[in-house]
Protein backbone atom coordinates (compact mmCIF):
# COMPACT_ATOMS: atom_id res chain seq x y z
CA UNK A 1 0.00 0.00 0.00
CA UNK A 2 1.10 3.49 -0.55
CA UNK A 3 1.28 5.72 2.20
CA UNK A 4 1.60 9.49 1.65
CA UNK A 5 1.88 12.10 4.48
CA UNK A 6 1.35 15.42 3.88
CA UNK A 7 3.25 17.84 6.37
CA UNK A 8 1.25 21.18 6.52
CA UNK A 9 2.79 24.13 8.04
CA UNK A 10 2.10 24.91 11.88
CA UNK A 11 3.52 21.23 12.69
CA UNK A 12 0.20 19.64 10.86
CA UNK A 13 -0.32 15.95 9.13
CA UNK A 14 -2.34 14.50 7.00
CA UNK A 15 -1.82 10.88 6.72
CA UNK A 16 -3.32 9.14 3.36
CA UNK A 17 -3.37 5.41 2.91
CA UNK A 18 -4.01 3.79 -0.29
CA UNK A 19 -3.90 0.76 -2.32
CA UNK A 20 -5.87 -2.62 -2.69
CA UNK A 21 -6.78 -2.58 1.41
CA UNK A 22 -8.78 -2.39 3.63
CA UNK A 23 -9.79 0.17 5.60
CA UNK A 24 -8.94 -2.35 9.09
CA UNK A 25 -5.29 -2.64 7.08
CA UNK A 26 -5.16 1.06 6.00
CA UNK A 27 -6.21 1.97 9.88
CA UNK A 28 -3.18 -0.60 11.01
CA UNK A 29 -0.40 1.00 8.58
CA UNK A 30 -1.64 4.10 10.16
CA UNK A 31 -1.26 3.18 13.14
CA UNK A 32 2.64 1.96 12.32
CA UNK A 33 3.56 5.45 10.77
CA UNK A 34 2.08 7.10 14.06
CA UNK A 35 4.07 4.70 16.44
CA UNK A 36 7.05 5.27 14.57
CA UNK A 37 6.65 9.09 14.67
CA UNK A 38 6.51 9.05 18.51
CA UNK A 39 8.98 6.34 18.82
CA UNK A 40 11.36 9.02 17.17
CA UNK A 41 10.33 10.57 19.21
CA UNK A 42 7.75 13.05 17.34
CA UNK A 43 5.60 14.08 19.45
CA UNK A 44 2.49 13.63 17.28
CA UNK A 45 -1.33 13.70 18.38
CA UNK A 46 -3.94 12.31 16.63
CA UNK A 47 -6.67 14.83 15.86
CA UNK A 48 -9.78 13.39 15.22
CA UNK A 49 -10.40 9.73 14.39
CA UNK A 50 -9.11 7.80 11.09
CA UNK A 51 -11.32 8.64 8.49
CA UNK A 52 -12.82 6.49 5.58
CA UNK A 53 -12.25 8.89 2.43
CA UNK A 54 -15.92 7.95 1.28
CA UNK A 55 -17.27 9.24 4.44
CA UNK A 56 -19.26 12.17 3.66
CA UNK A 57 -17.56 15.60 5.47
CA UNK A 58 -14.29 14.35 5.38
CA UNK A 59 -12.04 17.43 4.70
CA UNK A 60 -8.38 16.77 3.68
CA UNK A 61 -5.72 18.79 1.75
CA UNK A 62 -6.15 18.63 -1.87
CA UNK A 63 -2.37 19.24 -3.90
CA UNK A 64 -2.58 21.87 -6.51
CA UNK A 65 0.96 22.61 -7.64
CA UNK A 66 3.95 20.75 -7.73
CA UNK A 67 6.88 22.70 -6.91
CA UNK A 68 10.08 22.34 -8.92
CA UNK A 69 12.47 21.86 -5.99
CA UNK A 70 13.16 19.09 -3.94
CA UNK A 71 12.67 20.18 0.02
CA UNK B 1 -2.51 10.49 -5.16
CA UNK B 2 -5.94 11.63 -6.29
CA UNK B 3 -7.55 11.69 -3.14
CA UNK B 4 -10.49 9.59 -4.81
CA UNK B 5 -8.63 6.84 -4.21
CA UNK B 6 -7.40 7.09 -0.83
CA UNK B 7 -8.61 4.03 1.33
CA UNK B 8 -7.93 6.33 5.48
CA UNK B 9 -7.23 9.56 5.68
CA UNK B 10 -5.81 10.51 8.92
CA UNK B 11 -5.30 14.25 10.51
CA UNK B 12 -2.38 14.74 13.61
CA UNK B 13 -0.31 17.67 14.49
CA UNK B 14 2.20 18.59 16.97
CA UNK B 15 1.78 21.03 19.91
CA UNK B 16 3.28 24.64 18.79
CA UNK B 17 5.65 24.21 21.64
CA UNK B 18 7.23 21.15 19.93
CA UNK B 19 7.51 23.06 17.01
CA UNK B 20 8.75 26.16 18.60
CA UNK B 21 11.32 23.66 19.93
CA UNK B 22 12.87 23.08 16.45
CA UNK B 23 14.24 26.60 16.51
CA UNK B 24 17.20 26.13 18.19
CA UNK B 25 19.01 29.06 18.59
CA UNK B 26 21.74 27.63 16.14
CA UNK B 27 18.77 27.25 13.54
CA UNK B 28 17.41 30.82 14.57
CA UNK B 29 21.00 32.77 14.22
CA UNK B 30 21.41 31.11 10.76
CA UNK B 31 18.12 32.49 9.97
CA UNK B 32 18.55 35.68 10.72
CA UNK B 33 22.23 35.75 9.23
CA UNK B 34 21.04 34.62 6.09
CA UNK B 35 17.77 37.18 5.79
CA UNK B 36 20.58 39.73 7.03
CA UNK B 37 22.64 39.17 4.37
CA UNK B 38 20.32 39.06 1.37
CA UNK B 39 21.12 42.53 -0.62
CA UNK B 40 19.19 44.99 -0.13
CA UNK B 41 17.83 43.94 3.27
CA UNK B 42 19.95 46.27 5.47
CA UNK B 43 20.39 49.89 3.71
CA UNK B 44 23.92 51.39 2.82
CA UNK B 45 25.78 52.46 5.75
CA UNK B 46 23.92 49.87 8.08
CA UNK B 47 25.31 47.13 10.38
CA UNK B 48 24.31 44.27 12.00
CA UNK B 49 25.44 42.17 14.99
CA UNK B 50 23.77 38.93 15.64
CA UNK B 51 24.72 37.56 19.23
CA UNK B 52 23.60 34.11 20.92
CA UNK B 53 23.23 34.53 24.33
CA UNK B 54 21.62 31.09 25.87
CA UNK B 55 18.34 30.31 23.93
CA UNK B 56 18.19 34.10 22.94
CA UNK B 57 19.54 35.50 19.79
CA UNK B 58 19.87 39.38 19.94
CA UNK B 59 20.41 41.42 16.76
CA UNK B 60 21.51 45.06 16.72
CA UNK B 61 21.56 47.19 14.16
CA UNK B 62 23.36 50.25 13.37
CA UNK B 63 21.53 52.33 11.50
CA UNK B 64 23.50 55.66 11.13
CA UNK B 65 23.40 59.17 13.45
CA UNK B 66 24.30 56.97 15.97
CA UNK B 67 21.10 55.15 16.26
CA UNK B 68 20.63 52.21 16.93
CA UNK B 69 17.19 49.02 16.55
CA UNK B 70 17.76 46.10 18.77
CA UNK B 71 15.73 43.06 18.38
CA UNK B 72 15.58 39.71 20.23
CA UNK B 73 14.50 35.81 19.30
CA UNK B 74 13.89 33.80 22.24
CA UNK B 75 11.05 30.89 21.82
CA UNK B 76 10.70 31.63 17.99
CA UNK B 77 9.15 35.07 19.08
CA UNK B 78 11.09 38.12 17.40
CA UNK B 79 10.39 41.53 19.45
CA UNK B 80 11.56 44.84 19.04
CA UNK B 81 13.82 45.65 22.25
CA UNK B 82 14.47 49.18 21.58
CA UNK B 83 13.02 51.36 23.92
CA UNK B 84 10.95 53.88 21.55
CA UNK B 85 8.82 52.87 18.71
CA UNK B 86 10.90 52.37 15.73
CA UNK B 87 9.20 51.91 12.09
CA UNK B 88 12.26 49.95 10.45
CA UNK B 89 12.70 47.64 13.62
CA UNK B 90 8.88 46.80 13.40
CA UNK B 91 9.70 45.90 9.73
CA UNK B 92 12.63 43.80 10.45
CA UNK B 93 10.69 41.76 13.09
CA UNK B 94 7.65 41.78 10.80
CA UNK B 95 10.12 40.29 7.64
CA UNK B 96 11.57 37.65 10.35
CA UNK B 97 8.70 35.87 12.37
CA UNK B 98 7.33 34.37 9.09
CA UNK B 99 10.93 33.20 8.05
CA UNK B 100 10.99 31.78 11.90
CA UNK B 101 8.02 29.94 11.12
CA UNK B 102 9.31 28.60 8.01
CA UNK B 103 12.30 27.73 9.58
CA UNK B 104 10.20 25.25 12.01
CA UNK B 105 7.96 23.85 9.24
CA UNK B 106 11.26 23.30 7.27
CA UNK B 107 12.46 21.58 10.68
CA UNK B 108 9.68 19.97 11.57
CA UNK B 109 9.37 18.04 7.90
CA UNK B 110 12.95 17.12 7.87
CA UNK B 111 12.33 15.50 11.84
CA UNK B 112 9.28 13.05 10.61
CA UNK B 113 10.98 12.59 6.99
CA UNK B 114 13.73 10.76 9.09
CA UNK B 115 11.35 9.39 11.57
CA UNK B 116 9.82 7.86 8.50
CA UNK B 117 12.97 6.40 6.60
CA UNK B 118 13.25 4.28 9.44
CA UNK B 119 10.23 1.84 8.27
CA UNK B 120 11.48 2.01 4.66
CA UNK B 121 12.10 4.53 1.72
CA UNK B 122 11.12 7.67 1.91
CA UNK B 123 10.77 10.45 -1.00
CA UNK B 124 9.63 13.96 -0.64
CA UNK B 125 8.38 16.55 -2.60
CA UNK B 126 7.50 20.02 -2.04
CA UNK B 127 3.99 21.16 -2.98
CA UNK B 128 1.02 23.56 -2.93
CA UNK B 129 -2.12 22.32 -1.55
CA UNK B 130 -5.45 23.63 -1.09
CA UNK B 131 -6.08 23.05 2.39
CA UNK B 132 -9.92 24.09 3.37
CA UNK B 133 -9.59 26.16 0.35
CA UNK B 134 -6.61 28.33 1.52
CA UNK B 135 -3.78 27.31 -0.96
CA UNK B 136 -0.38 26.32 1.96
CA UNK B 137 3.09 25.28 0.66
CA UNK B 138 3.89 21.57 2.20
CA UNK B 139 5.88 18.27 1.73
CA UNK B 140 4.68 15.20 0.96
CA UNK B 141 6.73 12.25 2.34
CA UNK B 142 5.66 9.20 -0.11
CA UNK B 143 6.49 5.53 0.99
CA UNK B 144 5.16 1.93 0.72
CA UNK B 145 4.67 -0.39 3.90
Amino acid sequence: MEIKVFVLPGGELQIFVDGPVSVAQAEAATRVVLAQLQAAGVAVATIGPVEQHKDAGVTHVHVTGLQQHEP
Amino acid sequence: MPCNLAVTITKAAVSQAQLVALLTPEVVQAVVEAYLRQPGVLAPGETAAVQRSGPTITITIQVGGGRRIAMAIADGVVQATTRTSDQRAQELVDALSPLLARAADARFAQQVQAALARLGPVTAQAVTVANEGIPQQAVVLTMRL
